[in-house]
């Protein structure tokens, strides 16, 4: 579905991407998550062909993406926090103008998601609220059930009710197409995507499923009888260790079930017990974030 | 689709385009309500000035806020997502930019033709010529400014910043130049057209290019740069093409390119110093000036002669070229058999004239002529005249308030004949005042109106009764029921160069006298 080579982006001195590569194969959810100014949205609207790439080559739906044609486009729903709709239009008159360029547009599905976003017909886009007007993006992305829906921070500033309402409606819909969506708010992609990608200052530091990742990423606790004595220098795999009495914690970038315990006993002494705990996406990130950061100072 | 996005553009835009039609229509309107004979000073300033750029701005401003419904360059849009085809988009705007904003003007101008009394065929003919131009100096320029702006903000921000780089060249010109080299070729001649329309191509090229490359393309930065490129071009062939190229052009336009051959000018010294009509003896006092009699040999009695342009060099006695200038324009009629001679005026630097003025000196002239002919003429009643001809559009007339004149106010639909003179005639005695005649040329193809509005206007004022009593005229007060205003027409039928040799002359010997 989308296939990205070596793309990089340069704003004069900044360099938005570097030689980034990433596949989203067909049917997939891949959530690209990354901190502010990683590159998320420098590659997605590159992507969309709202933004040239400096080097590099991204494809779309086997098309390139500088030269999509109005029929790529109609297969593809994008949904953007910095999207501008026409703002002038009513929410009826915004849907009625986009019907006629999707000949798979579905009236019915259309109604439905109005319908369930609460969406009032007769208010221009403009007057809508920033929550509202997003709901009205996915609204108009929705009803001609696009081979792919890219969404780039849709969740950004959404307060949690909205967030909720906006997720349901997407993981109620994620099935039936591939999806593509950055994010840095991780709390709410938690079992919405398949697969994973880590950007990290226009890098692509991974891309895996989410089983994956949740699998060989784990909380350790180590107990030891004495006073805890970490032989240094801790395995590369291992993050963000700290000690305190008689306690070692730290997260296993490669968990392998097996394989901990005799991994543990050979750093530490005096292991009483040896606790693993799957973590939550969004501390998985903040770990590999802050290791990166610790790593590059 | 194109219709289905024109009428989403509509929708968003129709309050917009109802302000505008209301101001494009209120100079219409005024037109019609002043009449032929309404003179009021600060409506015409307003029609010559504020409101009429106000106008213009307004229909700027309409095409921009269409085209900007779905801008190109912004990074935001939403229809850039979306299957709306390039070409249809692009189509739908021009669809609203012809139909709409030139419809508004297009009525506008039809409006002010038929309310004038021009037959709906003429009115028509007019309002398209007069759209035409509008479409190449308002709407398309307008348009390629939007595509690459992405917001009005931003167009405004770019058009001032256009009209200033613009204005700097020109001014870098004039500190080169001097005040006389600005514009001197291309402006005030009637051979203005031709560098109007290489304008106008530049203006179609430019448009094509523009608006290729940013909707198909989009290219907003490439593109910013040509529009940036074109519009130094815009303002190069606009101030600064050459006399040369332009008059070869006017050439060619030429009805009766053979009506010239007879036609000879020569330095004519046996005829004496120019005499000052005013007795006055001397000129504006800022350029020392120099009056050269030429003679006009070959032209028929119903003939005019304009000198659109009159090159000169001045060569020393070593062969040395001293100065390159203009002469002043003039224009030769054969009023009566035994006029043969025009003075050919100079206005010198000052600096030259005193160095020079009593060596003797060789003058080079290069004509660049024109060959009027008379086309037709008419009689229009002298009191409350009213003719209406295809060839001189409608003529009224009406006696002055102070009683002192007859007023001639005429309108044509279109471009008009610009060389004209009239008089009054007593049609019971034959007798008549003496004849004023009015030239200043331009010679532009009817299908161009490059003016505020499409009718062409022109007046004078014949002198029956002079209130002091030093002149005495034939046709006065009592005889006006009975007499006509006589008006010929003159109409350019050759485009001819001459050049003019004077071997030896002293610029002294050759001032008023």
């Amino acid at each position: 579905m989308i296939e990205i080579r070596d793309l990089s982006k340069k704003y004069r001195n900044h360099k938005a991407l570097q030689n980034l590569s990433l596949s989203v194969p067909e049917g997939s959810a891949l959530v690209v998550v990354g901190a502010n100014g990683a590159g998320k949205t420098t590659m997605i609207k590159i992507l969309m062909n709202l933004i040239e790439a400096t080097s590099g080559t991204a494809q779309i739906l086997g098309a390139n993406s500088r030269r999509l044609t109005p029929k790529e486009l109609a297969q593809i729903g994008y949904v953007s926090e910095d999207q501008l709709l026409p703002a002038k239009l009513t929410v009826a008159e915004c849907l009625n103008y986009l019907r006629p360029f999707y000949p798979t547009w579905d009236r019915q599905l259309e109604a439905e998601t109005v319908k369930q976003f609460r969406l009032p017909p007769d208010r221009r886009i403009q007057e809508l609220s920033h929550g509202m007007r997003l709901k009205m993006a996915l609204a108009c992305a929705l009803p001609y059930r696009p081979k792919l829906l890219v969404l780039d921070e849709p969740c950004s500033g959404l307060d949690p009710l909205v967030r909720d309402e906006f997720m349901e409606m997407l993981t109620e819909h994620a099935g039936e197409m591939t999806v593509l969506m950055s994010t840095h708010e991780l709390s709410e992609v938690e079992g919405f995507g398949t697969d994973v990608a880590y950007i990290e200052e226009g890098r692509l530091v991974f891309q895996e499923s989410m089983e994956g990742l949740t699998g060989r990423m784990q909380e350790i606790r180590v107990t030891t009888s004495r006073e805890a004595a970490l032989c240094q220098p801790a395995p590369k795999s291992w993050i963000n260790v700290k000690e305190a009495g008689n306690l070692v914690t730290f997260v296993h970038r490669e968990f392998i079930e097996g394989e901990l315990e005799s991994q543990v006993r050979a750093r530490i002494a005096d292991v009483v017990r040896i606790e693993t705990s799957p973590m939550p996406l969004r501390s998985i990130f903040v770990s590999l974030a802050r290791a990166e950061r610790d790593q590059s100072i | 689709m194109v219709w289905h996005i024109f009428r989403k553009d509509w929708k968003l835009a129709w309050k917009l385009f109802l302000g505008v039609a209301v101001i494009e229509f209120l100079p219409a309107i005024i037109r019609v309500k002043l009449g032929f004979f309404g003179e009021d000073p600060t409506l015409e300033y307003l029609l010559a000035g504020p409101l009429g750029n106000i106008v213009i701005v307004a229909s700027a401003l309409l095409t921009i806020a269409v085209v900007q419904q779905d801008s190109i360059p912004s990074v935001r849009e939403d229809w850039l997502t979306r299957p709306v085809s390039r070409g249809d988009l692009l189509l739908a705007k021009l669809l609203f930019a012809l139909v709409l904003v030139q419809g508004a003007v297009l009525s506008a101008d039809l409006f002010l033709g038929v309310a004038t009394g021009f037959s709906f065929g003429s009115a028509l003919s007019a309002a398209l010529a007069h759209n035409l131009y509008w479409l190449l100096v308002v709407t398309l320029p307008a348009f390629m400014l939007a595509s690459i702006t992405r917001n009005m903000t931003e167009a405004i921000v770019a058009g001032v910043l256009g009209f200033c780089g613009a204005s700097a060249i020109l001014i870098f010109a004039v500190a080169r130049g001097g005040q006389e080299a600005y514009a001197r070729d291309t402006l005030n001649v009637g051979e203005a057209w031709v560098a109007r329309y290489f304008s106008h191509l530049l203006v179609l090229l430019g448009a094509c290019a523009v608006l290729g490359l940013q909707y198909f393309r989009r290219k907003t930065k490439a593109v910013r740069w040509l529009a940036g490129s074109m519009l130094l071009l815009f303002v190069a062939v606009q101030q600064f093409l050459p006399w040369k190229v332009m008059f070869a052009v006017e050439r060619q336009t030429s009805q009766n390119p053979a009506a010239d051959r007879s036609v000879a000018l020569d330095f004519n010294p046996s005829i004496g110093r120019y005499q000052d009509p005013s007795g006055t003896g001397s000129s504006d006092g800022t350029k020392p000036e120099a009056y050269l009699p030429i003679r006009v040999g070959g032209l028929s009695m119903d003939g005019v002669l304009y000198a659109d342009k009159s090159k000169l060099r001045i060569i020393d006695s070593d062969g040395q070229v001293v100065y390159r200038g203009e002469g002043d324009d003039w224009d030769f009629r054969r009023t009566e058999e035994a006029k043969t001679t025009v003075y050919q005026k100079l206005a010198l630097p000052s600096s030259l004239y005193e160095r020079f003025k009593d060596k003797s000196l060789r003058l080079e002239f290069d004509y660049s002529l024109t060959l009027f002919r008379a086309s037709s003429s008419f009689a229009v009643p002298a009191f409350h005249g009213d003719l209406r001809t295809p060839g001189l559009g409608i003529c009224e007339t009406e006696i002055n308030g102070t009683g002192t004149a007859v007023k001639l106010r005429c309108r044509q639909a279109g471009n008009s004949t610009k060389c004209r003179s009239a008089f009054l005639e007593d049609t019971a005695t034959g007798q008549h005042n003496p004849e004023m005649y009015i030239c200043k040329p331009d010679y532009s193809p009817s299908f161009e109106r490059a003016e505020k509005t499409p009718l062409s206007s022109y007046g004078l004022n014949l002198l029956f009764r002079d209130p002091a009593g030093l002149t005495h005229y034939s046709v006065q007060g009592p005889q006006l029921p009975k007499s006509k205003v006589m008006v010929t027409l003159y109409e350019p039928e050759d485009h001819f160069a001459r050049r003019v040799i004077i071997p030896s002359v002293r610029l002294a010997e050759w001032g008023i006298q």
